[in-house]
């Protein structure tokens, strides 16, 4: 045994990292390809983008050339990434289309059993959304254009409101690390709402059958404004399974709420498990307002999530609740990030995961109350199921007080499903797998409630699938 | 016993080379052990070093700046260390620095108490390092106490205790600091090995205490009960790893830590729970009571697990000063805030040391009196 | 013989006016019992004559022989002979009670809060927490930290009980407590009473009162003292309910 311990050990590395892999060489990785300004000043053309957005992607690019890769990120992941490959997809006139004939029965057949209209379930398959066409979507954005929301992709934004973009793009989130950047450089799609004073947008917008390339994924920029007193809840992703050619995604989104807004930013994310999905994103919510950041992540090979908020004005709050599956040999991370910035300030995180045949879901967050902060209040609470013994759980959490007026409190608890609990149902009729799958759905039920009702419905039903026979095709 | 040379070549290799960590701590706080602080610490194995201000009596085996003063009786030379330089920088250069490795045996048939002291003293960016290791036969009893001083220099402090198979052992460890210390205590279980662990660290201008307590052997268990306290502008660091590689394997820590003044006290916790230690549960409790207003606390509890054969990993973690209420209930009471934060203090420390075994009645006599002037309480 | 003054007292939280125009006086030795419904500022009034922060005086004079309390910060209310027992009382797990009940005995006798306790001290102690029901287990556990209901209330009778104050304002002291409880701490107050201090209470039921006697009985509706007069008011309540009885005062 002592000796296992020593050759966990390897050179500099820290006790979590001992602690965390088994496999022992850590070597620095290179990231393959190369992505010239000239590929950047193409797609800036193709875009037809005003000159501030191509000096932008430069200033990103060169970023991206200059920091080094994260080494937070596991080796294998940052072996998968290759330049060229995003270089080429970023540029335009690359036929995207492909046929409804190509799609594997068996994955037609899932989609069947999610009982989801065809139309539906053709864009989540990624035969290119004709959706915005359709009648019903057409009349929401009416109405929301009565109201003076604005709502429409990234690129029209950058023309149309060059002055408004320029005040928030990657200001809110600026190029910190490497994949940033890299965003930065290579954005393509994505939405862009405004919220005027005082509008209050009842139902949610789901931006997926709104607009049209909203759903490609992979270098998406979503810039989220809710000007004073707004309300809005946006939907973004979607809970059916989707299929993606690209094998790196790096999206950002923006969010701002302005002084006493509200935003609810739910995130249903269910790549195919060819994908490799990174997102950041992050919040600033000034005095009294209140951003909530729902993240579910069921699909994807590998996903690496971080919802953040800076709670910058007095009186700010914000709740940040996600649930992780890691349903196979997956790695699933997602977590929280806030930083209290002012007094009065409260957060609240859920966190709960569920990992099985081999997955691993870990939870990484920080909670940082800076000094005079004042009576900041929050709570974290991080729960993990695994389901097998083959799968992980790990939770990593780090809370940070300068301030001795703060109640900074964390809890959190991994096991697995409780045997009686188990039992108890077989002895009703259901069958282990049934009976596992209702006792996951009660576990993730508190997160699933705030949820509209369709994706409720569907989020269940994908769950139910995932731990069962269909699941292996998802 | 003295260091093996191609330990000591290795570990000069690796000194000049590897860092002190690899991967930053998080985003936010990128260290939260200021290691360029041990940059200025200077190796210091040779010259004379004055004798240790401590009593003698009081223990068993004195160690003190590399070399042993008292309980030559007590030692032997067959002893090996577990630990690899290349974990990190600041072991490699221990072993650079380091002039013997103490070993002790505790034996089935021998007294079951023993006090073990390492000290070091020196100017300020002076470093001295000690190395104690403590065998306990299979199927003993011991009572260790422990008591890790620093007056003045750096310190780099290595103590390993492996534990035999069904051996019991009371730990009591009190260990106060002054300048940049790295203290390292590695436990190693063996099977349905019990330990009762007791800890009290106290002050340091940057003390990194480390306690892994390693569960190799199938039941073993820990029970890690830790009082953290930070005066001054100190530093702490204080890091408890929980390592279950045996199955049904049973840990639990708690942590009681208090900042004062512009202390900054960290509390951090590991439970891993890895493939091999199935059906094992880990429990870890951190709680930092903020004194003061310049008084900064963090907590890291983090939890493992790599397989769902478990019986559960759990953890709680708390940063916070009196709250809005407890403070106006105890105005109520007649205190005002500070006197309700002196009293709290008091009675965290006063409550700990009446919780510990009755086997180190005398050693926390002394912890008792030194606590109660360090803190002026 | 100490005395509490309450003079028109009128209190606001967050701008809305809870009290209003109470007065009332309490001697040492004596007991006022404080009735009325859920909701009617019972404890508003005690939380402002305690010095709570949150509620805000907008009128009136608290006077406790010759000191002025109105301004006085809750801890030197304290000192000068005044203190309050919770309805819900807040738990300080850091704090072992028994450190807490010495460390306020030791500040109103001037001593250090650290000091140990005498000898005197620790018997006096001991038989207090008998004569509340509690055990000398409950000193070691933090302040109120996993106590029930009742046990709180006793532990904060059981702190009145070591400080002695001229004037104690009692919360519902039988609330969450069973007919022995009641009796017991009744009896508890009974001896506190006859040592000379005074005593303002309110209750959830009226069955301490027959143990601990009313010098007096006020009743509170909206803020407002709508009766007062002996025993014969409790009487009244009990028969008829809160509802009747404010009914027939409000013609």
């Amino acid at each position: 045994m002592k000796q296992d311990l020593r050759s966990l050990v390897e050179e500099g590395l820290t006790p979590e990292e001992v602690l965390s892999r088994d496999a022992p060489i850590r070597r620095s990785i290179e990231i393959k390809g190369k992505i010239t300004s000239e590929v950047i000043d193409e797609i800036s053309r193709a875009k037809n983008e005003p000159d501030w957005m191509r000096r932008l992607r430069l200033r990103n690019l060169e970023l991206f050339n200059k920091l080094p890769a994260p080494n937070w990120l596991p080796n294998w992941v940052l072996e998968n990434i290759n330049l060229e490959e995003y270089s080429t997809y970023a540029k335009p006139d690359i036929n995207r289309a492909s046929s409804w004939d190509d799609i594997p029965p068996e994955v037609r057949k899932y989609y069947e059993s999610l009982n989801i209209p065809e139309i539906e379930a053709r864009a989540l398959m990624g035969l290119g959304a004709q959706l915005d066409s359709e009648m019903i979507y057409f009349n929401i954005r009416k109405q929301l254009e009565e109201k003076g929301v604005i709502v429409m992709p990234m690129e029209e934004a950058v023309q149309k409101y060059p002055d408004m973009v320029k005040q928030y793009f990657m200001k809110i989130f600026p190029p910190e690390h490497k994949f940033a950047a890299l965003h930065g450089a290579l954005w393509s799609g994505g939405v862009f709402v405004y919220v005027p004073p005082g509008v209050r947008i009842e139902a949610p917008i789901e931006a997926f059958f709104l607009i049209s390339n909203a759903g490609e994924g992979q270098f998406e920029h979503t810039l989220l404004i809710a000007d004073k007193n707004s309300y809005i809840h946006f939907i973004e992703g979607c809970s059916a399974p989707r299929f993606s050619k690209y094998s790196f995604h790096d999206g950002m989104v923006e969010l701002y709420a302005h002084e006493g807004a509200r935003i609810r930013f739910t995130t249903v994310q269910n790549w195919s498990k060819n994908v490799i999905n990174f997102n950041n994103k992050r919040a600033i919510a000034e005095r009294n307002a209140k951003v909530e950041w729902v993240e579910a992540s069921i699909g994807s090979m590998a996903s690496f999530v971080y919802p953040s908020t800076i709670l910058k004005g007095e009186g700010a709050g914000t709740e940040i609740t996600g649930i992780t599956v890691a349903n196979g040999r997956h790695i699933k991370e997602n977590g929280a990030k806030v930083i209290h910035d002012a007094p009065n300030t409260y957060s609240k995180i859920v966190n709960k995961s569920i990992s099985a045949n081999g997955g691993t879901a870990v939870y990484k967050g920080v909670v940082y109350v800076r000094k005079g902060a004042k009576y900041v209040k929050s709570h974290v609470a991080c729960d993990s199921l695994i389901l097998d013994e083959k799968s992980k759980a790990y939770t990593i959490p780090h809370d940070q007080v300068f301030e001795d007026t703060a109640v900074v409190t964390h809890e959190a608890y991994t096991g697995r499903i409780n045997e009686d609990k188990l039992f108890y149902l077989r002895s009703r009729g259901l069958s282990e797998e049934e009976a596992k799958s209702l006792i996951v759905l009660g576990f993730i039920s508190d997160v699933t409630e705030g949820l509209p009702f369709e994706y409720a419905m569907v989020l269940n039903r994908v769950i139910s699938l995932e731990f069962s026979k269909y699941g292996k095709v998802a | 016993m003295l260091i093996p040379e191609e330990l000591r070549v290795k570990a000069r290799e690796l000194a000049g080379r590897i860092p002190y960590q690899l991967i930053k701590d998080s985003p936010t706080v990128k260290y939260y052990t200021q290691w360029s602080l041990f940059d200025n610490c200077v190796e210091s194995s040779n010259g004379n070093s004055p004798p240790p201000p401590i009593e003698l009596n009081e223990y068993d085996l004195v160690v003190h700046n590399g070399l042993l003063v008292k309980g030559s009786e007590l030692t032997s030379n067959d002893a090996a260390t577990g630990i690899d330089p290349s974990e990190s920088r600041i072991i490699a250069r221990h072993f650079v620095n380091v002039r013997e490795i103490q070993s002790l045996r505790i034996g089935n048939s021998s007294d079951s108490s023993v006090k073990v002291m390492m000290s070091y003293s020196g100017e300020s960016n002076e470093m001295h390092s000690n190395h104690v290791i403590i065998n306990v036969d299979e199927g003993a009893l011991a009572n260790v106490f422990l008591s890790i001083i620093g007056n003045g220099g750096c310190g780099t402090n290595i103590t390993e205790l492996n534990i035999g198979d069904g051996a019991v052992v009371n730990l009591l460890v009190y260990s106060v600091n002054v300048d940049p210390a790295f203290n390292l205590i590695r436990v190693n279980e063996g099977v349905k090995a019990m330990v009762n662990s007791y800890s009290i660290i106290v002050n340091g201008k940057m003390t990194h205490h480390r306690e892994d307590y390693v569960l190799q052997g199938r039941e073993s268990s820990v029970n890690v009960n830790s009082l953290e306290v930070g005066s001054g502008s100190s530093r702490l660091d204080y890091m408890v790893n929980l390592m279950h590689y045996g199955e049904n394997s049973i840990s639990n820590s708690i942590t009681r830590a208090i900042a004062l003044d512009s202390a900054t006290v960290i509390h951090r916790g590991f439970g891993r729970i890895s493939e091999h230690g199935k059906w094992s549960s880990t429990n870890i409790e951190g709680k930092v009571f903020i004194g003061s207003s310049n008084a900064v606390g963090m907590s890291v509890p983090v939890i493992m697990v790599d397989t769902g054969d478990v019986n559960g990993a759990r953890h709680s973690a708390s940063d916070a000063s009196l709250d809005e209420e407890q403070e106006l209930y105890l105005r109520m009471r007649g205190l005002s805030r500070e006197e309700a934060i002196k009293l709290i203090v008091y009675d965290m420390v006063m409550g700990f040391l009446d919780n510990i075994n009755g086997e180190f009645t005398s050693s926390v006599k002394y912890i008792r009196s030194s606590l109660l002037k360090l803190l002026r309480i | 013989m100490a005395e509490l003054k309450v003079e028109n007292l009128t209190v606001s939280v967050d701008g809305k006016i809870i009290v209003e125009d109470v007065s009332f006086n309490v001697k040492g030795g004596e007991v006022l019992a404080l009735m009325g419904p859920n909701g009617s500022g019972k404890t508003t009034l005690f939380m402002t004559i305690a010095g709570h922060p949150k509620y805000t005086i907008v009128k009136g004079r608290i006077i406790l022989d010759n000191d002025d309390l109105t301004t006085l910060l809750p801890e030197e209310r304290v000192m000068k002979g005044i203190m309050v027992a919770f309805q819900t009382p807040i738990a300080v797990p850091e704090v072992r009670l028994s450190t807490l009940i010495t460390a306020m005995v030791n500040k109103m006798n001037g001593k250090k809060l650290t000091d140990p306790a005498p000898p005197s001290l620790v018997s006096s102690l001991v038989k207090s927490v008998q004569e509340v029901g509690l055990t000398t287990a409950h000193l070691s556990r933090g302040v109120n930290h996993g106590f029930s209901g009742g046990e709180m209330k006793r532990s904060e009778v059981l702190q009145l009980l070591m400080v002695k104050p001229k004037i104690a304002l009692i919360d519902e002291p039988d609330s969450g407590l069973d007919v022995d409880g009641i009796f017991a701490v009744g009896k508890a107050l009974l001896n506190l009473v006859n040592s000379g201090t005074g005593i303002v209470l309110t209750t959830h039921s009226a069955r301490i009162l027959h143990t601990l006697k009313p010098t007096r009985v006020l009743v509170l509706s909206k803020g407002r003292i709508i009766a007062e007069g002996g025993l014969e008011l409790v009487e009244e309540i009990e028969k008829v309910g809160y509802e009747n009885f404010l009914r027939v005062r409000s013609k």
